[in-house]
């Protein structure tokens, strides 16, 4: 097949179809390493001191939290909207990315759909804590009961969410296995030791790599990738219409799906980059997770930041050019009144520091791109918390003004929040494979000019 | 034990995409048939050379979706209408507007369950499962061509030359569960 000299390659270091099998499937077949170890009793510690804080919330009441009358929502949802925009990268790179046939994405796919479903996990955490008796957590889904029936709210957003969040994992996790089947039967025939063995053996289903069954199978990802795309979508505009279709001054707008979805696909690609960065250097795999992917996903960086940014200025246009006071009122508040250094790190984060990566040298260096990587996610975090608790400060009536700092739990129980994720990550990272195997020997030949396989164009 | 009936198979082992597309096109002409073609990976260009209709998969979606989104409108119908209407805000009971999101997620939660369901019925797998062929590093770098070695008109010897003609690297017998 003649090859375009434009095309660069996408996997490097001249691997064969065998050499992809054995360098990918290496670290789950081997045993763990010390940095292996050190990372994961980091990350269970963390996990840790939230196990301890959520037990003593829901064993005491969320009255250990910060809130008041007047500040009713902070910390908790902050977190959670937080970890659902997190989720977006995974999705967007798994299936919007499938559907416009950017090959790049077959090394990072694995990866930052696992990101996903951990994430959701993470974000389910916060609504489920935040009920107060998480143990009558099953009112809501509509079933026959015995108490009417009495139903859920079908016209209130916080159904609307728990329809979005349980779809949205749901849906992430089967086509997070369906990715994983034939590469979990390339571990099983490889696997020594009757436990993994049989534990390979029933996950992946008796693959074997049928052609008949591959025809169903590319049938049905593409399926899947056609439904996740306006799910993706979905799913943080339904988040937003918590706020969307409240009367607060500063979340009564129609801004918010596309802004919300925006920010969640840079927040979710800034979080990606910071665990690939680590998992590529950790597992030895910067051949498939080159530096031509990193600079992809600056790039997207650039774009949705930009769109986030354009976003916060229109919102101030807004509220001038509406002529209503509470809401000019509220966003001056923002910018200017006590807690303005929630803003202004929020501004400087997501719109300025990301900037820095239109220049080129930028992009292509690796400790540069892990920093503003760390600095948009913090930057995110801010945004849900402006939104959120700067809204609610100072409402209509003055004299219900109020402040709000988190207490001890609250902060505990985010750093439990973040312990979960990377203990989930590094676990996937240790017993199943990071590249997707089949898809990356699929576009082995792309940029080259002898291979094994086809360039597939 | 209980013995299960066996198919006898011969098996064309190939080490690259192009010997296996090129070899497949070859057979296909001379009409005859596979009894199926293992690749580590999805090969284009090969269902067209073992005359595989398209999945019919998302048509298969399409009802799946239909029936999710039919659902997911007689629920919400049945709680606001007729099981427990409330007065929510003095806004009408078959406020339909409010019903969309719900709607859209029953919608794709269906289609994309159901769907997965669907395949693994179609292609048989299931945990517990083992493989129909299993020749070593098949998952791998291995790509499998299986004949029927079973019927009358089966010959070998010219099976096997014509193989090795179009660039088999190992030829093999083996048995297949019938």
């Amino acid at each position: 097949m003649e090859v375009s000299p434009l095309r660069e390659q996408l996997i490097e270091g001249n691997k064969t179809f065998h050499d992809i099998t054995e360098e990918i499937c290496r670290p789950v077949l081997g045993k763990p390493t010390k940095a292996w170890w050190a990372i994961f009793l980091v990350a269970a510690s963390a996990l840790g001191l939230g196990v301890v804080c959520i037990g003593y919330q829901i064993a005491v009441g969320i009255g250990t939290w910060g809130l008041n009358r007047t500040i009713g929502w902070a910390f908790d949802i902050t977190n959670f909207v937080f970890w659902v925009g997190i989720g977006h990268a995974g999705t967007l790179i798994s299936a919007i990315l499938l559907l416009f046939r950017q090959k790049w994405r077959t090394s990072i796919n694995r990866s930052a759909e696992a990101m996903t479903i951990f994430a959701v996990m993470c974000a389910g955490l916060f609504p489920f804590i935040h009920m107060g008796r998480p143990w009558l957590a099953f009112f809501v889904f509509p079933y026959p009961n015995q108490r009417g029936s009495l139903w859920v709210n079908f016209r209130s957003p916080l159904l609307w969410d728990v329809f979005a969040i349980g779809t949205y994992f749901t849906i992430s996790l089967v086509f997070w296995y369906v990715g994983l089947i034939p590469d979990i039967a390339s571990v099983r025939d490889r696997a020594k030791g009757k436990i993994r063995k049989f534990i390979y053996g029933l996950l992946s289903l008796g693959w074997d790599g049928s052609n008949r069954t591959w025809l169903r199978y590319e049938s049905l990802c593409l399926v899947l990738a056609g439904l996740s795309t306006p799910l993706v979508l979905s799913v943080h505009s339904v988040v937003s219409f918590d706020f969307a279709t409240s009367v607060i001054p500063g979340w009564h707008t129609t801004i918010f799906p596309p802004y919300f979805v925006a920010g969640a696909i840079f927040s979710g690609f800034a979080m990606v980059l910071t665990l690939l960065i680590i998992t590529r250097k950790a597992l030895n795999i910067e051949h498939y997770i080159t530096i031509n992917h990193l600079e992809a996903m600056c790039k997207v960086i650039i774009l949705t930041g930009s769109m986030v940014g354009l976003a916060y200025g229109t919102e101030f246009f807004i509220a001038w050019y509406s002529g209503n006071e509470y809401e000019r009122f509220a966003f001056i508040n923002r910018a200017t009144g006590n807690y303005a250094w929630a803003y202004w790190t929020m501004v400087s984060c997501n719109v300025i520091f990301p900037q820095l990566f239109w220049i080129k040298a930028v992009r292509r260096n690796v400790p540069a791109m892990f920093v503003l990587s760390i600095i948009v996610n913090i930057g995110m975090w801010f945004e849900r918390f402006v939104i959120i608790m700067i809204s609610l400060s100072k409402d209509f009536l003055p004299s219900s003004w109020a402040n709000y700092s988190p207490t001890f739990i609250e902060v505990g129980t985010l750093i439990g929040s973040f312990g979960l994720f990377f203990t989930c990550f590094i676990l996937f990272a240790r017993v199943l494979p990071v590249v997707a195997m089949a898809e990356v020997k699929a576009v082995l030949g792309f940029g080259r000019k002898s291979v094994q396989g086809g360039a597939h164009d | 034990m209980i013995s299960v009936p066996v198919k006898k198979v011969l098996l064309g082992i190939f080490d690259s995409e192009k010997a296996l597309l090129t070899a497949a096109k070859n057979f296909r002409e001379k009409g005859i048939k596979f009894f199926d073609i293992y690749t580590p990976y999805p090969v284009h260009g090969l269902d067209q050379a073992m005359g595989l209709a398209p999945s019919r998969l998302p048509q298969f979606t399409f009802a799946a979706g239909a029936l999710g989104l039919l659902f997911s409108i007689l629920l919400q119908g049945y709680v606001n209408l007729i099981s427990w209407p409330m007065n929510i805000g003095g806004k009408p009971n078959n406020a339909w507007p409010a019903f969309v999101p719900v709607c859209f997620e029953l919608t794709v939660l269906f289609g994309g369950v159901l769907t997965f369901l669907a395949f693994l019925a179609r292609c048989k797998l299931f945990p517990g499962k083992r493989p129909v062929v299993s020749v070593s590093r098949l998952t791998d770098d291995r790509f499998v061509m299986v004949f029927v070695a079973d019927e009358k008109d089966f010959k070998l010897e010219e099976m096997v030359s014509l193989l090795k003609q179009n660039g088999a690297m190992e030829i093999m017998e083996n048995e297949v569960p019938a």
